[in-house]
């Protein structure tokens, strides 16, 4: 073999041949499923997608519809009105977390 | 029952079409015929089962080039961690052939010698050399297939050729028996 430095032209035959020699000596014919059979799957696949959607959707929508049908506070306390009547001082949060307590006056001693 | 969206007739035009450029790419990542063709089949049963889903393919050129070359990614990938680089061809023994035995192991020689030297290419390089000395494609055509500019099949084709002819002569590799 030889040595020295070849350009791609003079190598273009060895190219050739070694990618020629690659090529299938026969090439088969069109691989195919048969109809009938591409036909069964797509239609049970489409059947059974489209249940499978109905189905996810109808749970969504029950689901959405229990949420807002839910009582707004299933424990019964109206925290909400306490918090909107509470004043600045916290006098009525006191009374209605210690509903016994009387609040200590401050003595005055004369 | 119902016609399909691509008929056997379109489905025949299209594998009659395709299939030489479809192997041609499968065989530039992978470096091996039988594992090209196995990709090829599948790229073109995957074409058929797509196309018969309801989907539409508007360019079935570009779809099947795109599967195939993508189905061949991870098949190199791992075909390397089955066997490392070592092509599937060469774990049996040499098959029989009309040329004397030194012959034709000096040409089993010279075509694994041109295996490594390609398997260092970049593989969308080993596209354009597949396509232009498997199916004698000129880049005008290599660029339709590909989808890239002319310009650059031109360069990229002219950039490997020049490696190959360098890394060749480099371990005397320059003709065969």
């Amino acid at each position: 073999m030889n040595r020295t430095s070849h350009s791609p032209e003079d190598l273009d035959p060895l190219f050739r041949v070694y990618f020629q020699a690659q090529l299938p000596k026969a090439w088969p014919a069109a691989p195919r499923i048969s109809e009938t059979v591409t036909h069964q799957r797509a239609s049970i696949r489409t059947t059974r997608g489209s249940w499978i959607l109905a189905g996810s959707v109808a749970a969504l929508l029950g689901f959405g519809a229990v949420l807002s049908y839910a009582p707004q506070n299933p424990t019964g306390t109206n925290d909400s009105d306490l918090l909107r009547n509470a004043t600045a001082n916290g006098e009525k949060l006191d009374k209605h977390i210690f509903p016994d307590h009387q609040p200590k006056l401050p003595e005055f001693e004369p | 029952m119902p016609e399909l969206p691509v008929s056997s007739q379109e489905f025949d035009a299209t594998y009659a079409l395709y299939h030489r450029a479809v192997w041609a790419l499968a065989f530039a990542w992978r470096l091996d015929s039988s594992a090209a063709m196995d990709i090829m089949q599948e790229t073109f049963l995957r074409y058929w089962k797509h196309a018969n889903s309801g989907s539409e393919i508007k360019n079935p050129k570009a779809w099947l080039m795109k599967v195939a070359r993508n189905l061949a990614e991870d098949d190199s990938k791992s075909a390397f961690r089955r066997h490392g680089t070592i092509p599937t061809e060469l774990f049996g023994t040499i098959p029989g052939s009309s040329m004397p035995p030194d012959a034709e192991l000096q040409r089993r020689e010279a075509f694994q010698a041109i295996r490594s030297v390609l398997d260092e290419l970049p593989a969308p390089d080993r596209e354009i050399l597949t396509m232009r000395y498997a199916l004698d494609q000129d880049a005008p055509q290599i660029a339709e297939y590909l989808g890239i500019p002319v310009s650059a099949i031109h360069m990229r084709l002219s950039r490997a050729r020049q490696r190959l002819a360098e890394k060749l002569s480099a371990i005397g590799v320059t003709q065969l028996p």
